[in-house]
């Protein structure tokens, strides 16, 4: 009985992540059909594929959902392979029956599309399958066993050591991480952004930053098969300025994120360990940009250096460091402080050596957290900033779309698909890096207050 | 006491002087020269070499940089691009300060009130329900950049409430001017709403966490539990033993909260058109007006230190662990 319950809570893992998976390549293919640019047999082809996923997708939840599972892998790969290859069959005849109706087809498209999908389908059930007895079993233990020796030979034995512990430790984080409910939502939300950015412009039905030319200005087109969110002023499909805007945000957000933590870290550094002359000099700047209000500090500075992509990214950098210097200059005096910095200075460590042997690798796990909440603070500057006019009007954001919007009015006309869109990627994806900043705050730093 | 403050104002006046210095070298690190932002149409060069010298641009760069100090000090910042016939910019100034320290000394005042309540009431009730609703709540509001807010009201106004004004400080002058005081300060107050509102809710959000989470901090410590043994009752621990104590790291978060707040009257006043410095600040970027942007900028700054000075000495009276 026990066994049972436990087979269930991994095939329920399991299952969720190659829904997730499976539904992003049928997005994948859904784009490339979307595109125009198949020919007849090809396009029967993808259309196999693309019925043979759905049919995947559909016994997986069909899976997920039925209250009694199957506990042996004989029998949940009899079941995957009976319902899968039903369900391909029924998708399959309805493509073939309705494809004369929609175009004028040729039986090369027929029999490509058969193919294609039986192919396709039964190659699912066997990986299917695979991963839900579950990949670490199949490989066992031996595997483990060998790769370990691999590592231990290549790096030596200190180093193993470390790899080791470094390894331990990321595990108990992760740990704990994985019961905080807040946490793991927005890290879930991260993982769909992130796979939505890295794809977005394969399943992206047309590319955002070429103008339609020859095009009349058409009313925007409410969501249709054909736009999935509908469409704008000049015909362009908002689906894909939101794919591509995912990118643009979390690129931004990364960079700014770490060059805000980059100039912090270096001061507060710097501040906290040298003390004295150092200290004084780079608090009263740090005090400085602190009380600055970053927002027309930021305004002013995209103002003077232009439109462009590096230089958003840069002035963001430069507003937002002060918070962390301070943050990361009081751990560092805590640190300083420690019998083990004493101890290394007698054995005749340098500045350098404790600095970054020491010193450094301590207020990791804070730096960690801070970038996390720095680059949700990048992405709000940033999507501003675009709404504003004062981001780079050459690249696609979540800002930009809403810039556009905004100057046609669209939210006094209610075109709400042009505008929800954006704003929700905005919102989840702040709220995504705030929640695991947090979390990650509470995890590492159990006991640093912050202030 | 007079060390502390003497040693305050010095570094009030530093920190002026700073933002003097780089509000004066950036605006020269532009290229060009800033006299031809005045022609946008071309001019002889009599009237450039003229207007070079009215305007003190012709002066060595020390001079330059001396009187950009003391001018503000005078009054003088320095002359409008955009407003023919070339009004110094002291003269529009008044009537778009007035409106943005309405909207920043209003909100504030808001989001001290609202927010110290509620995260009051989810510190004193943590874990419970009212408080996991409050903090959800608060966490996704907080996560709503103030233009969005803006943009879902006025989504939500403009299609579901006919009628009501959506931009502009006040309705039409010609309409205004007509109507009685008493309409009058409705018409205002109507136009006022909704910024106001779009304005406070991420500051609510954001500060009733941090009150939130600095009386949990006040509450799980023991002095409060020595309190509760003695029999007093719930809401006294809470009036009289913690909130004092949480007060303090609030003053100082209060006072960079005003520059939160002021970056959000720049969203607000270009979303609602409600002509403020914010406003008048986008209107000098899109007009390449810098001296009218660095005149904005640097009242934006002034007011934050200025808050931050406040708070300061406003600590140093509530913590007397200062003034050992």
């Amino acid at each position: 009985m026990q066994m049972d319950q436990k087979m269930r809570i991994k095939l329920n893992k399991v299952a969720i992540r190659a829904i997730i998976f499976i539904a992003l390549v049928a997005l994948i293919i859904l784009g490339t059909l979307g595109r125009g640019t198949l020919n007849i047999a090809e396009k029967g082809q993808f259309l196999g594929i693309f019925s043979a996923l759905i049919a995947t997708l559909i016994t997986l939840i069909f899976l997920l959902i039925k209250r009694t599972q199957p506990t042996t892998p004989h029998r949940l790969v009899n079941l995957i392979l009976t319902t899968n290859i039903g369900i391909t069959a029924v998708l399959l005849a309805i493509f073939a029956i309705t494809a004369p109706t929609i175009s004028s087809v040729e039986s090369e498209f027929i029999r490509n599309l058969i193919a294609g999908g039986f192919i396709l389908a039964i190659a699912f059930v066997l990986l299917i399958s695979l991963a839900l007895v579950s990949i670490r079993e199949f490989l066992g233990d031996s595997f483990i066993k060998r790769t370990e020796n691999l590592v231990f030979r290549t790096l030596g034995e200190t180093k193993t050591e470390k790899a080791k512990l470094t390894v331990t430790r990321t595990r108990k984080v992760w740990a704990q991480y994985k019961t905080k409910k807040a946490g793991m939502f927005g890290f879930y939300i991260l993982i769909i952004m992130t796979v939505l950015a890295v794809v977005g412009p394969m399943i992206a039905s047309e590319d955002p930053r070429i103008p339609n030319t020859g095009e009349q200005v058409v009313l925007p087109q409410p969501p249709s098969w054909e736009h999935p969110l509908g469409t704008d002023y000049q015909d362009k499909d908002i689906w894909s300025q939101f794919l591509y805007g995912a990118g643009t945000s979390l690129f931004v957000g990364g960079f700014a994120g770490f060059i805000s933590v980059a100039i912090g870290a270096l001061i507060g550094i710097v501040a906290g360990y040298f003390g004295r002359i150092w200290d004084e000099i780079l608090m009263r700047v740090t005090d400085f940009f602190l009380v600055l209000p970053w927002f027309p500090l930021m305004i002013v500075l995209a103002a003077i250096f232009g439109r462009s992509l590096w230089v958003v990214i840069f002035v963001i950098g430069i507003s937002s460091w002060a918070e962390d210097a301070r943050v990361v200059r009081a751990s560092t005096l805590a640190i300083r402080e420690k019998q083990f910095i004493e101890r290394s200075r007698a054995l005749g460590a340098g500045d350098f050596h404790i600095i970054s042997k020491h010193i450094f690798p301590n207020i990791f796990p804070l730096l960690v957290s801070i970038s996390v909440l720095m680059i949700s603070g990048a992405i709000f500057s940033e999507s501003f900033l675009d709404f504003f006019g004062l981001g780079d009007p050459n690249v696609v954001s979540w800002g930009w779309m809403l810039e556009r919007a905004h100057e046609e009015s669209a939210m006094m006309l209610f075109y709400w698909w042009w505008i929800i869109p954006p704003s929700l990627g905005i919102i989840l994806l702040i709220m995504s890096f705030y929640l695991i900043g947090d979390t990650l705050d509470e995890v590492m730093n159990p006991r640093l207050k912050r202030r | 006491m007079r060390a502390y403050l003497i040693r305050k104002v010095f570094y009030l006046l530093i920190t002026i002087i700073m933002i003097m210095s780089f509000n004066f070298l950036i605006f020269k690190l532009l290229p060009g020269n800033p006299i031809m932002l005045l022609f946008p149409r071309g001019a002889t060069p009599e009237t450039i070499a003229y207007w070079s010298h009215a305007l003190g641009y012709d002066k060595p760069l020390l001079d330059q940089y001396l009187w950009a100090i003391i001018a503000p000090f005078v009054g003088d910042f320095g002359i409008s691009v955009t407003y023919t016939p070339r009004v110094p910019i002291i003269d529009i100034l008044a009537p778009y300060l007035v409106k943005t320290l309405f909207l920043v000394g209003l909100g504030t005042v808001i989001t001290i009130f609202v927010g110290i309540y509620v995260g009051r009431e989810s510190a004193w009730r943590r874990g419970k329900l009212y408080d996991r609703i409050a903090t959800s709540i608060s966490v996704i509001l907080y996560s709503i950049p103030t233009f969005l807010i803006a943009v879902f009201l006025i989504i939500i106004f403009a299609n579901w409430v006919p009628g009501w004004p959506l931009g502009g400080a006040t309705s039409p002058i010609e309409r205004f001017e007509h109507l009685d005081t008493v309409s009058q300060i409705l018409d205002l107050t109507q136009h006022a709403l909704l910024p106001l509102f779009a304005l406070v809710i991420e500051s609510i959000a954001g500060f009733s966490l941090i009150v939130r989470s600095s009386l949990i901090d006040v509450l799980t410590e023991d002095y409060i539990l020595t309190a509760e043994a003695k029999g007093l009752d719930n809401r006294t621990i809470l009036r009289k033993h913690a909130m004092p104590n949480a007060y303090l790291p609030l003053v100082a978060t209060i006072a960079l909260n005003v520059g939160w707040v002021l970056g959000g009257t720049i969203m607000i006043e270009y979303i609602f058109t409600y002509k403020g410095l914010g406003y008048l600040g986008w209107e000098a970027i899109l007009c390449q007006d810098f001296p009218l942007l660095q005149t904005v900028f640097f009242l934006e700054v002034i007011a934050v230190v200025f808050a931050n000075f406040i708070a300061d000495i406003l600590n140093f009276y509530l913590d007397p662990r200062i003034k050992i």
